[in-house]
C-alpha cells in the first residue's frame, strides 16, 4: 500500500446494533447482532472484517454505511460524523461512500440497461449535464474492463463476472471516498474471482479509495486487506495487521478459523489442526463473558466473567482473550506458542 | 496376506452424453465423460460453474430433469448396466447402493416430520426392524456423526438446527445404509469453515470405514487437496484431466488445471492474485477446437481447429491437451502459466485484449 | 486473436434474444394459450372491422322481420323488434372488449401504485389500506355495483367504472405482495446504497420488476370484467338500449327460449362465452410463462 498515511480516515466506536426478533404476539427477544466494536481504517488502506455466517460482519457493513441505523455508537468517515447525520444529511453524501454487494446479479436492477444503473448515481449526486454523464459512464464502463456496446444491455446478458464488473463500476461513479465490499468475490468462480480483485486493488491505487472488505474466506482477505478484524458472535476477537493475523494468531477463535481452512496442497494434508466442537450458540440472550466459552479447547471459569476487553498482544495487535493477559497460564500450549515473535513477512497488495 | 491390496474398480463411466435441449440450442453439459471409481476411494470432481460437474452426478443415478437427456453412454455399478435399468430397479438402487448428499441439506428433509423420525423411517424401510428399535438406532446414527445430546434433538425439526447439523444428519442418513456410492454434489458449499471441516472429517471418516467410493463435487481446490485421493477436472462439459491428487496438484499438465491451481488463494502462502483471463464459455456457442483455446496462453492454430483427446501424462494420469500429447511442440514447466501469461504481458492486458476482440464488428452482435 | 474471438463470447451470451422472441416461443409450447390468444385476437380483429363484417344496421328496428330464425340473409336470425342478431353481435364485441380493457386498465392504473406503496411503507399505512380493502371486498360484488349504478343511473362509463372498482383491490394485493418481497431484495439495497430517495427506489427500481403477477391476472379479470357487464345488463343496470352488448342481449331472448327462438339468446351467450374462455386461457399460460420456477436454466 504505497498511499497508506497513518491518518485514519473511517473511524468506529463503540458501534453496536440490536434487532428485536419477534418471539410471540406481543414479546420481543432482542439479538445483539453487532456488539461494541471499534476500528480505524486509514485513508487509503484496506480493512478485512472476517468472520462466519452470523457473527454481524455484513449487519456491521450496513450500519457503518448507515444502510441500517446502528442501535449504538459513532461512525466517523473523513470529516462526517455519520451517526450525527440526520437520514437526508447521510442521502446527501451517499456519493462519497458506495457498496459492492455478495450477489453480483441480485443487485442491479433487472429491468434497468447498464447504461441507466450506471447513470443514476450520477443523476443523484453530480450535476453534470446529460453530455458529460454519459462520457463519465462510457469511461466507468472502461474503467473496469467492460465495452462501450454492453450499456444497452440487460443485467442477466451478463456473466457473473461481467456483472461484478458492473457493480464496482456504479459503486466508484461518484469519485466516493469510502467503499464497503461485502463478499465481493464469494458467489464468483475461482478463475474470475483473480480478475475482480486486482480490479479492486487497482482502483485503489489509481482513486485513493478506503476499503472496508467483508468476506468469509480467510485466503482473499489475506490477499486485499492490509488489516484484518475477526469477528465471531458480534464482537471483534481479534484484530491487527494481516500479518500479525495470519502468521501469528492468538485468540483460539483465529486459530480454528486458520486451520479450518483447506489448503489446496495435498502434501500437508494431515497437519495439526485446531478443530473447535460443536456448533455457533444462538446469539438471543449469550451470557457475559467470552462468546467461545462454549466451544473453547482452553476455557477456564475466569472466561466466564463479563468482557474480555481487547488486549494488547504486540503494536497493533490485539485480542479478546484472557490469555493474552495471562500467558503464563495457558502452560505451554497453542496460544503461548503464537506468542513468539511474527515472523516478517511483506503483505502484496 | 492381506497387504496387497488392488484397488478394485466399483463404478465405470463409458462416453457419457448428457444434453440440454434448451430454447437457445442444445447444451452438452456432459460431453463424451468417461472416469473410474474405485472402492474405499473419495474422486473429487473439479469444475467452475457451467462445467457440467453436478449434471455428470445426476446423468449416474438418472435423474436428469427435463429439457436434459442422456444421449448416450454407459454407466456400470459394481457389474451393473444401470442405463440399461428400469425405472423400478434403479430405485432400488438409488435406495441401496448410491446415496446423495446435497448442497442444501434442508431442502432434502421434510420440514414437517422430526429429524429423528426421518432418520427412524429410512433405516426401518431398509432394516425392516420395529418403529421402536429404529428411533434406538437413529439416534445412534446421530451420536455417530458427533451430534451433542442426540436423544434431545432427535426430537427437533429440521429448521430448527443448524445448517451444519442438518448436512451431518444428512451425511448420517446416506451413510447408514452402506451404500456401494456415496454422491456427494457440494455438500459443504454454503457452510461455515469450521463446520465445513467438521463434516468433511466425518465423510472422511465413514467412506473408509464403510469401503465405499465416493464422488465428491466441488469447486474448491483446497477441499479435494485434503480429503479425495483422485481428481478429475471438467471444463465446459468435458473432462480435461484426471489424476491421483498428489500428481495433479504438483504437476498438473493441463493449462486450465494450471490456471486453476495458480488462481487459487491460499492462507499459507503469499502470491500475486493470480487469474484465467475471461470466463467460461457459453454453454451453447462452445468454442471450436480445444474449449479452453480463448482463455489459453499457450494456444495455438491447432487448438482452435482440433479438439484435443485424452492423452497419458504419467502414471494413471491423462490430460486433454495437444501439449500433452506432443502434437504442439511445448514445454510445461512449473511456472508455464505465470509465464505465459508474463509474456502476454501480465493478465490485465492478456485479458484486455481477449476482451477486445470480442467486440470487433465482425464477430457481429445480433 | 481475430478469429478466435467468433468463437469465443466471453461467456457473455450475444446470441440471446429478445424477451419477446422467448415469450413467444414459450406461448409456441402451450397449445392451450396460443388457443385463448387465438381467440382474443380474433374478437379484437371482429371489433376493429366490425362495420365491414356488419350484414345490418345493428340498431335499425325492422318489424317486418320479427323473430326470424337463422338463415342466409340473416345469419344468427332477428329478434322481437327485427335487429338482425350477428351484426349486433358483432357490433356488441366493441362495447364489451372496450368495456373490459377500460376497466382492467383503470384497475391497473389504480391498483398497481397504491399495492407499490402499501408492499413498500408496511406498517400502520399498509394496516389501514388493508382493512378498507377488506371492508370493500365484504360487500357482495354485483349488489355493490347494482347499487351504485341504481343510484347513480345507467352508462357505460359508470359501469366501467363499477367494474374497476371491482377488481382494483386485487392488483393491490399481488403488487402488494409482491413488492414485499422484492424491497427486501439486494438491487433494492443497492438501489439505496447508491442514494435512491423512496419515491424513485419504489417507481424506478422495484415497481417494474412487480408487473409479471399482474401481466397473468389481466386477462382472467377482463374475461371477468365481460360477465359482470353482461350480468348487469342483462339486468338491466349495464349499457343502455339500444347500444347492442351481449347481456342484454341474452335477457332480450329470455322470453324466447320458452317459445322456441332460441337464437335470440343462444348466440350472444356462445359469443360471450367464447371470449371468457379465451381471456382464462390466455391468463393461465401467461402464469405459466411468467411463473420463475419455470424458468429455464
Amino acid at each position: 500500500m504505497s498511499n497508506v498515511n497513518d491518518e485514519s480516515f473511517v473511524q468506529i466506536r463503540n458501534l453496536s446494533k440490536d434487532f428485536l426478533i419477534r418471539a410471540g404476539m406481543f414479546s420481543h427477544v432482542r439479538l445483539r447482532a453487532v456488539d461494541d466494536i471499534s476500528f480505524d481504517i486509514p485513508k487509503g488502506a484496506t480493512m478485512g472484517l472476517v468472520g462466519e455466517s452470523g457473527c454481524g460482519k455484513t449487519t456491521a457493513g450496513r450500519c457503518l454505511l448507515r444502510l441500517i441505523e446502528p442501535t449504538a455508537g459513532e461512525i466517523r468517515m473523513g470529516e462526517h460524523n455519520l451517526t450525527s447525520l440526520k437520514r437526508d444529511q447521510v442521502a446527501q453524501i451517499r456519493g462519497r461512500m458506495q457498496m459492492v454487494f455478495q450477489d453480483p446479479g441480485g443487485a442491479l436492477t433487472p429491468r434497468m440497461t447498464i447504461g441507466a444503473i450506471l447513470r443514476e448515481p450520477l443523476d443523484l449526486h453530480t450535476n453534470l449535464n446529460a453530455h458529460e454523464k454519459d462520457q463519465r459512464v462510457r469511461q466507468l464502463l472502461f474503467q473496469v474492463g467492460l465495452q462501450p456496446d454492453h450499456l444497452s444491455r440487460y443485467p442477466h446478458q451478463f456473466s457473473g463476472g461481467q456483472q461484478q464488473r458492473i457493480g464496482v463500476a456504479r459503486a466508484i461513479a461518484t469519485h466516493p471516498d469510502f467503499i464497503v465490499l461485502d463478499e465481493p468475490t464469494s458467489a464468483l468462480d475461482v478463475s474470475v474471482r483473480g480478475q475482480i480483485l486486482r480490479l479492486l486493488t487497482q482502483l485503489q491505487e489509481e482513486m485513493g479509495l478506503t476499503y472496508l472488505f467483508i468476506s468469509h474466506d480467510l485466503s482473499v482477505i489475506k490477499h486485499t486487506c492490509s488489516q484484518v478484524a475477526v469477528m465471531y458472535l458480534g464482537r471483534i476477537v481479534e484484530t491487527g495487521s494481516t500479518a500479525e493475523i495470519f502468521n501469528s494468531p492468538v485468540h483460539p477463535y483465529t486459530q480454528a478459523l486458520l486451520s479450518a481452512v483447506p489448503i489446496p496442497d495435498p502434501g500437508q494434508r494431515g497437519k495439526e489442526r485446531l478443530r473447535l466442537p460443536g456448533e455457533v450458540p444462538s446469539p438471543i440472550d449469550l451470557p457475559p463473558g467470552c462468546r467461545l466459552y462454549s466451544r473453547c479447547p482452553y476455557r477456564r471459569d475466569a472466561c466466564l466473567e463479563p468482557g474480555p476487553p481487547l488486549l494488547q498482544v504486540a503494536d497493533t495487535h490485539r485480542a479478546a482473550c484472557i490469555l493474552v493477559d495471562d500467558r503464563f497460564r495457558l502452560g505451554g500450549g497453542n496460544v503461548a506458542a503464537a506468542l513468539s515473535p511474527p515472523a516478517q513477512e511483506t503483505i502484496r497488495m | 496376506m492381506l497387504t496387497e491390496r488392488r484397488l478394485e474398480s466399483l463404478l465405470e463411466v463409458r462416453g457419457l452424453h448428457t444434453y440440454f435441449y434448451t430454447y437457445e440450442g442444445v447444451v452438452k453439459a456432459v460431453n463424451s465423460v468417461s472416469f473410474v471409481l474405485n472402492r474405499g476411494e473419495i474422486t473429487g470432481l473439479v469444475g467452475e460453474s457451467g462445467s457440467g460437474k453436478s449434471v455428470t452426478a445426476q446423468s449416474i443415478v438418472r435423474l436428469v430433469k427435463a429439457p436434459g437427456k442422456i444421449v448416450e453412454g454407459e454407466v456400470w455399478l459394481d457389474g451393473q448396466d444401470l442405463m440399461s435399468c428400469s425405472e423400478h430397479e434403479m430405485q432400488s438402487v438409488r435406495g441401496r447402493m448410491i446415496s446423495t448428499i446435497f448442497q442444501e441439506p434442508r431442502a432434502a428433509l421434510n420440514p414437517l416430520f422430526t429429524v429423528g423420525d426421518q432418520i427412524g423411517r429410512v433405516i426401518q424401510l431398509r432394516e425392516g426392524c420395529s418403529r421402536k428399535a429404529a428411533e434406538g438406532l437413529a439416534i445412534e446414527v446421530m451420536r455417530a456423526v458427533e451430534i451433542a445430546d442426540p436423544e434431545r434433538r432427535a426430537g427437533a425439526y429440521p429448521h430448527e438446527l443448524s445448517g451444519g447439523m442438518c448436512q451431518r444428519i444428512m451425511v448420517a442418513i446416506a451413510l447408514s445404509a452402506n451404500p456401494l456410492l456415496l454422491i456427494a454434489d457440494e455438500p459443504t458449499t454454503g457452510l461455515d469453515v469450521t463446520v465445513q471441516a467438521q463434516v468433511l472429517d466425518l465423510i472422511r471418516l465413514r467412506v473408509k470405514s464403510a469401503g465405499s467410493a465416493c464422488l465428491f463435487i466441488t469447486h474448491d481446490l483446497g477441499v479435494v487437496a485434503e480429503l479425495c485421493e483422485r481428481v478429475i477436472v471438467m471444463y465446459a462439459g468435458r473432462v480435461v484431466e484426471q489424476g491421483p491428487v498428489a500428481e495433479i496438484f504438483s504437476n498438473p499438465r493441463h493449462p486450465y488445471t494450471q490456471g486453476l491451481i495458480a488462481s487459487t488463494l491460499r492462507v499459507d502462502i503469499n502470491k500475486p492474485i493470480s487469474t484465467i483471463p475471461g470466463t467460461v464459455p457459453d454453454a451453447v456457442l462452445l468454442p471450436s477446437g480445444c474449449t479452453f483455446h480463448p482463455r489459453c496462453p499457450f494456444a495455438e492454430e491447432l487448438c482452435e481447429q482440433e479438439e484435443p483427446s485424452m492423452a497419458a501424462a504419467g502414471m494413471q494420469h491423462r490430460a486433454r491437451c495437444h501439449i500433452v500429447s506432443g502434437r504442439i511442440e511445448g514445454e510445461m514447466r512449473e511456472d508455464a502459466w505465470e509465464l505465459a501469461v508474463a509474456q502476454a504481458g501480465g493478465t490485465d492486458s492478456f485479458l484486455q485484449s481477449v476482451q477486445g476482440d470480442t467486440t470487433d464488428p465482425e464477430v457481429g452482435i445480433e | 486473436m481475430r478469429t478466435r474471438a467468433t468463437s469465443f463470447q466471453l461467456g457473455l451470451n450475444t446470441e440471446m434474444p429478445a424477451g419477446l422472441q422467448r415469450f413467444l416461443y414459450q406461448l409456441r409450447r402451450n397449445w392451450s394459450t396460443l388457443f385463448g390468444l387465438g381467440i382474443i385476437l380474433f374478437f379484437v380483429l371482429v371489433a376493429i372491422f366490425a362495420p365491414l363484417l356488419a350484414t345490418h344496421d345493428p340498431v335499425a328496428t325492422n318489424l317486418d322481420e320479427q323473430f326470424q330464425p337463422p338463415s342466409l340473409r340473416h345469419f344468427f336470425g332477428t329478434d322481437e323488434v327485427g335487429w338482425d342478431i350477428y351484426s349486433r353481435v358483432i357490433y356488441a364485441t366493441r362495447v364489451n372488449f372496450f368495456i373490459a380493457m377500460a376497466s382492467v386498465l383503470t384497475a391497473i392504473a389504480v391498483g398497481v401504485p397504491l399495492g407499490g406503496l402499501t408492499g413498500y411503507f408496511s406498517g400502520r399505512f399498509d394496516d389501514i389500506m388493508m382493512r378498507i380493502l377488506d371492508a370493500f371486498q365484504a360487500f357482495p360484488p354485483l349488489i355493490l355495483a347494482m347499487a351504485v349504478i341504481a343510484a347513480l343511473g345507467r352508462s357505460i362509463w359508470l359501469v366501467i367504472a363499477v367494474i374497476a372498482f371491482l377488481y382494483f383491490p386485487s392488483y393491490l394485493r399481488v403488487v402488494r405482495a409482491e413488492m414485499k418481497s422484492k424491497k427486501e431484495s439486494f438491487y433494492a439495497e443497492a438501489a439505496r446504497s447508491v442514494g435512491n430517495p423512496s419515491y424513485r427506489l419504489i417507481f424506478r427500481h422495484l415497481l417494474p420488476n412487480c408487473l409479471d403477477p399482474v401481466l397473468a391476472q389481466a386477462p382472467l379479470n377482463a374475461g371477468w370484467a365481460i360477465l359482470v357487464a353482461a350480468s348487469l345488463s342483462f339486468i338491466g343496470l349495464g349499457v343502455p338500449i339500444p347500444t347492442p352488448e351481449w347481456g342484454s342481449m341474452i335477457n332480450d331472448g329470455v322470453g324466447g327460449i320458452v317459445s322456441g327462438e332460441w337464437w335470440i339468446s343462444f348466440f350472444p351467450g356462445l359469443t360471450a362465452m367464447l371470449a371468457v374462455l379465451g381471456f382464462n386461457l390466455l391468463s393461465e399460460g401467461l402464469r405459466d410463462i411468467f411463473d420463475p420456477k419455470r424458468m429455464e436454466s
